[in-house]
């Protein structure tokens, strides 16, 4: 497989993962992009690294986190300087009633590992064997997790449309 | 909503604009990517901002140590010589014997300025 075949493969499942893990499209494409770009480094520099999904999916998972952190950081900052008003607009209003980010802020209220194991194996479509392998946990911890994310989910996404 | 709804709504929710991914492969192929600062630039920022606050503290520092002091006190033997920045000497005691001792609990009052 040439780079560009593999970027092409990997691009839109990075992309799902990074969206989904910071729950925020903008900087979800920023960080699935400097993952790609990392690939694209090492594949021109040493060719291609024995898993690139692996190597990919480890960066792109990295990399979120820290934007996550970054991000926790500094918001009570930018509500202090007013960058980021507490009350919804009418347009805000209407974007969170949408379906998509409705889901989309479901999973980004998930506890951090069960919100990887809904990325990997429903929003990715890995089995439980390689989601687990990817975050280095057993079949059954893999397994578990999944059922709480799904349950938490449920539980999040028709609270919402009860309210 | 059970299940399978939940999955097909989660993968419809997290599907990437065709545009978004394009963008993504193009941006990562670029040479000319756009960098965020990385985490050797956090380190020089924050290098740079400690040795500043420091070099503020040690300026700070020095400059009190070259205040004018007021009054300066010195006891040699049983006379306390007083001299004030203003200029002068006092000689406190000492009246050449022995035994000659300052009270215990003597204070020496100085104060500047201008008398009304």
């Amino acid at each position: 497989m040439d780079l560009e075949a593999a970027l092409s493969e990997l691009a839109p499942r990075v992309l799902r993962y990074c969206t989904g893990y910071v729950g925020d499209r903008s900087l979800g494409e920023e960080i699935a992009q400097e993952s790609l770009a990392a690939l694209v480094k090492t594949w021109r520099a040493t060719g291609s690294p024995t898993n690139p999904d692996a190597f990919v999916f480890a960066i792109a998972k990295r990399r979120a986190r820290r934007a996550l952190f970054r991000r926790n950081l500094l918001l009570p900052l930018e509500r202090v300087l007013n960058h980021r008003h507490p009350g919804a607009d009418p347009e805000q209003a209407a974007v969170v009633n949408d379906q998509r980010t409705r889901l989309m802020s479901a999973i980004r209220r998930l506890p951090r590992l069960e919100r990887e194991a809904v990325l990997l194996v429903i929003g990715d479509g890995q089995k439980i064997n390689e989601a687990a392998d990817a975050s280095g946990v057993s079949v059954s911890a893999m397994k578990m997790r999944l059922l709480r994310a799904r349950r938490r989910l449920l539980l999040l996404v028709n609270d919402h449309n009860g309210r | 909503m059970d299940d399978d709804t939940l999955e097909h709504d989660v993968r419809a929710s997290l599907e990437p604009e065709a545009d978004a991914v394009d963008r993504v492969v193009r941006g990562a192929l670029s040479p000319h990517r756009r960098r965020r600062p990385g985490r050797r630039g956090v380190l020089v920022v924050t290098g740079a901002t400690t040795l500043l606050i420091a070099a503020v503290l040690v300026l700070n520092r020095g400059t009190r140590l070259n205040d004018p002091i007021p009054i300066r006190l010195t006891n040699i033997g049983n006379t306390i010589v007083v001299k004030p920045a203003s200029g002068g000497v006092w000689l406190i005691g000492g009246d050449g014997t022995n035994d000659a001792r300052l009270p215990e609990g003597t204070i020496v009052v100085y104060r500047s300025g201008e008398t009304r």
